[in-house]
């Protein structure tokens, strides 16, 4: 039964044990996810970030049913990814970051093919589909070349071409920009934002704060298998970050700065780089704190090249919640 | 149906290492051909009473398994290391037509081999094809043919589980040379083992195919016949069963990328 919910996504106590066993026999349990909840709208992109280790990838794994949860439940439209999986197959696709899932001897256009006869898609169908696709990811010049021979940003984006093929309404894309230079990750970014256009629902996870910032709708932070954080990248900086941050730039380097700001009360934290003959440091604050003028002096006026008050960013408060 | 064939051929294209000129060349013509002559000339120096017939068309049958075995364990075993396993199985795809996808295009080369390897003993051993049935010898070869791609893919899900082929095609196939009957005669084996050579694919299907040389029709091994093809049926069933478990087992323990499983 399928319900007519507003949610694509719903994990209820979500929990995932993983076993296993030393020489000895001795069982050894990892418990990599612990009661998760989570609700995602339909024609969202969300978000799930969280340090290595969090419990990303196993969620996105049980979503897509290739891994079964030890405790809980999980739906995707509706259909529950243990009793269901065949339908959930149906109405999904996935996205894995990294080098392997593909065939390396066949050709990006073989990969699709083979990829849409296991899907059932009739094969005119899947030919016409094939060239859509990799037109859209920029592969159609590439479509008669081995996949042994694209290069790792090429691949990544036929796993996107891969992952729309049956055209699902629910996209899981695991940590799609991994390891692709910035110029290539850029371009992967350009496609969630037009896919969430066309009334896709998108889980996205990654590592890299900017990313879920600028894509994102909703942002879940996980730590250790546990929902540490949900809410909007705004809700999540101003709820979690409790931090304010002062940036400046010193003209004449001294490296004992960073730790006579540090001694100030309600400084809980100060990064200093250099950058060129310059030294930054990035000071940051007990939330509401104002230390403007105890840092200038510490520093002193003439020394100032810049001096900026900022909002933290969705990075600063991601360490926040996970420290 | 038209699926399936396309899975069948970029599976077999992506997975089969040994399809290049070389490798092809000769591991489906000249390992055949260079057993054939090993056996053949073994026998003679150990003056062997079994006359040289007996060692040609076994190994001209075993050359069927052989290449079946070889081909098929390492398209499984490549498919899990390049991590296209997850990808096949998140999909929804027919389970039961992607187990045999695997053997589908492999089973033609357990035909060229045999075909090539009675060329050779005719063109240079002197194989005689005066009494021939050749009806009889279609029939056993293409059924043995059959029954070794079951087993084939059978050992094929061992090699998604263990992440080796090597280790297990070459047992596998020892395993066939000895207990089938293609050097050693199946009566003179010890008996339980001659109960275990009759479980396995090849054993009667290379009683019908010598017995097809002897100008035996096809219903007079009708019993062979059938029991090669029910050994074939039985693989199929119990190798698609396997794979199911293996499946099953891969999503409660989450083994797909992993070396546990």
């Amino acid at each position: 039964m399928v319900a007519d919910s507003i949610n694509a996504v719903e994990c209820v106590n979500l929990g995932r044990v993983y076993s296993s066993r030393s020489a000895l026999g001795r069982r050894r349990d990892v418990e990599a996810l612990k009661d998760l909840n989570l609700e995602i709208p339909k024609g969202s992109v969300f978000g799930l970030l969280g340090p290595n280790g969090a419990g990303k990838t196993t969620t996105v794994r049980i979503l897509s049913t290739l891994l079964t949860p030890t405790s809980g439940r999980a739906r995707v439209l509706g259909y529950d990814v243990e009793a269901q999986a065949k339908q959930v197959r149906r109405n999904t696709g996935f996205i894995l970051g990294g080098e392997r899932g593909l065939y390396g001897r066949i050709t990006g256009e073989q990969n699709m093919h083979f990829f849409a006869a296991l899907n059932h898609i009739n094969p005119r169908d899947a030919k016409r589909r094939t060239r859509q696709l990799l037109e859209r990811v920029g592969l159609a010049e590439n479509a008669g070349m081995a996949v042994e021979n694209y290069s790792r940003g090429m691949k990544q984006r036929l796993h996107i071409a891969r992952g729309l093929l049956t055209d699902p309404p629910v996209l899981f894309m695991d940590e799609p920009t991994i390891g692709i230079d910035p110029v290539g990750a850029q371009e992967l970014r350009n496609y969630v934002p037009e896919l969430a256009s066309e009334g896709k629902t998108i889980l996205l996870t990654t590592h890299y704060m900017a990313e879920a910032d600028m894509l994102c709708d909703t942002i879940a932070i996980i730590d250790r298998g546990e929902l540490a954080a949900v809410g909007t990248p705004g809700e999540i900086k101003r709820r979690f970050s409790r931090i304010g941050i002062v940036e400046l730039t010193v003209n004449r380097p001294r490296e004992e700065l960073a730790g006579e700001i540090l001694d100030l009360e309600a400084v809980e934290r100060v990064e200093s780089i250099a950058e060129g003959p310059f030294q930054k440091l990035t000071v940051s604050l007990r939330f509401g704190e104002d230390l403007t003028d105890k840092i200038v002096e510490i520093v002193g006026t003439d020394n100032i090249e810049s001096l900026v008050s900022r909002d933290p960013t969705l990075e600063e408060a991601y360490i926040n919640i996970i420290r | 149906m038209t699926n399936f064939f396309i899975q069948s051929y970029l599976t077999y294209r992506a997975l089969f290492f040994w399809l290049n000129w070389p490798s092809y060349i000769g591991n489906v013509f000249l390992v055949p051909v260079l057993y054939i002559t090993m056996l053949l000339l073994t026998g003679r120096f150990a003056n062997s009473p079994l006359d040289s017939e007996f060692y040609v068309l076994g190994m001209a049958a075993y050359s069927t398994p052989f290449i079946l075995i070889w081909g098929i364990t390492q398209c499984n075993y490549y498919e899990r290391v390049t991590g296209t396993l997850a990808h096949v199985l998140g999909s929804s795809g027919n389970r039961w037509l992607i187990f045999w996808s695997k053997g589908t295009m492999h089973f033609p080369n357990g035909l060229f081999t045999v075909t090539s390897s009675l060329l050779f003993a005719w063109a240079f051993i002197g194989l005689d094809f005066t009494n021939l049935n050749w009806v009889t010898l279609v029939v056993s070869v293409l059924l043995f043919a059959l029954s070794c791609t079951a087993f084939s893919l059978c050992i094929g899900i061992f090699a998604i589980v263990m992440r080796s082929w090597l280790t297990l095609s070459a047992t596998a196939s020892g395993l066939l040379i000895l207990l089938t009957g293609v050097v050693i005669p199946l009566e003179d084996l010890p008996f339980f083992l001659h109960y275990v050579g009759n479980v396995l694919p090849l054993t009667n299907g290379v009683t019908a195919f010598r017995a097809a040389f002897d100008g035996a029709g096809p219903m007079s091994v009708g019993d062979h016949l059938i029991w090669e093809l029910g050994v074939g049926i039985s693989y199929g069933v119990l190798g698609y069963l396997f794979f199911l478990f293996v499946e099953a087992d891969a999503r409660r323990r989450g083994a797909y990328d992993t070396s546990i499983l």
